[in-house]
């Protein structure tokens, strides 16, 4: 957050372009990466960026100051990329629920202490095979390190919802890693 | 180390590469901003262009069609009845408006109730366009 976030809205509010170029500089680089990481397009992701730049500006006294501003922000960059996504169709491939109700909570924690680097490796390219939403969840809570409450506002699920996701998420990170590994070893 | 560098899902989202935003991206997202608020501006005034036209074309019409049946006649009468200072005077006004049924003219009638309706649509809108114009320049002022 910016020290002097609140002065900048009222005067971007008043008609301050500098004031609002300030704020795109502060934010930008953020918004974009959420946006790259759901959307896997980087021109498109620069479009939408753009696109909620433009939606900020024009709506800026409709933000009422409830969250921050910062969840304001990421709510709109996180809801204009899934809406880009639905109406591309962008979807991956689903995984069993039966295998994923299967996997045994200590193997997923094995997981998650492991930082060895093959496991790294195999992590990093299991997340980017995520759903567009779990890839969002991913980005706000483990890249941005943003809390779970915040994620959950910027999301609109309620904070037991996004922990669900949340672990859910773990799980799936598990069958996908054992998958790659699967994959390597038969290389 | 903390929490966050013990778990392996932190570490491998931080791996992520963070793909740079191009540097042209402030300077396009302000001239969309430019663009959007000149092409709101030239909406603004073609609305209130055409309200002005409509009201106009509305006068004009109206005038000509009834202004020739009009008798005015008892300005003069009043005129010539009492001077203007005198009000205990109070003239009778005979308005002669043109010798029509509203059955069997509805036609015009309906063309007239359809034009009042639309320039007085156009008005009230051109009247809230105005007011949020002269409010959003009254905020930048402040």
């Amino acid at each position: 957050m910016l020290n002097n976030e609140k002065e900048l809205l009222e005067e971007i509010a008043r008609g301050d372009m500098s004031a609002f170029s300030t704020l795109m500089k502060h934010y930008s680089q953020g918004v974009y990466t959420l946006v790259v990481r759901i959307i896997g397009d980087e021109f498109e992701a620069e479009e939408i960026t753009q696109d909620v730049f433009m939606k900020v500006y024009k709506q800026l006294r409709n933000f009422s100051g409830r969250s921050t501003f910062s969840t304001w922000l990421y709510r709109i960059a996180y809801n204009a990329a899934i809406s880009y996504t639905r109406r591309k169709r962008q979807t991956s491939i689903p995984l069993d629920e039966r295998r994923l109700a299967s996997i045994d909570e200590d193997d997923v924690e094995r997981m998650e202490a492991d930082t060895s680097e093959r496991n790294l490796e195999a992590l990093a390219a299991a997340i980017e095979q995520l759903e567009p939403q779990d890839k969002a969840l991913v980005t706000l809570h483990y890249y941005e390190n943003r809390p779970i409450a915040e994620c959950a506002e910027i999301i609109e699920q309620s904070i037991g919802n996004t922990k669900v996701r949340l672990h859910r998420i773990r799980k799936k990170l598990y069958i996908l890693i054992t998958d790659y590994r699967d994959e390597q070893g038969a290389k | 180390m903390n929490k966050e560098q013990n778990n392996a899902i932190y570490r491998a989202a931080q791996r992520l590469e963070r793909k740079p935003l191009p540097q042209e991206f402030e300077a396009r997202v302000m001239a969309r901003i430019e663009r959007s608020q000149r092409r709101e501006e030239l909406q603004e005034s073609a609305l209130f262009a055409s309200g002005i036209v409509a009201t106009i074309a509305l006068l004009v019409w109206a005038g000509m069609h009834y202004a020739p049946t009009l008798d005015f006649s008892f300005f003069d009468s009043m005129r010539e009845s009492a001077p203007l200072n005198d009000f205990s005077v109070s003239p009778k006004i005979d308005w002669h408006w043109p010798k029509m049924s509203f059955i069997e003219n509805i036609s015009e009638y309906r063309i007239l109730y359809i034009m009042v309706a639309i320039t007085m649509g156009l008005l009230l809108a051109d009247t809230y366009i105005r007011q949020r114009i002269r409010l959003r320049s009254q905020a930048k002022e402040k």
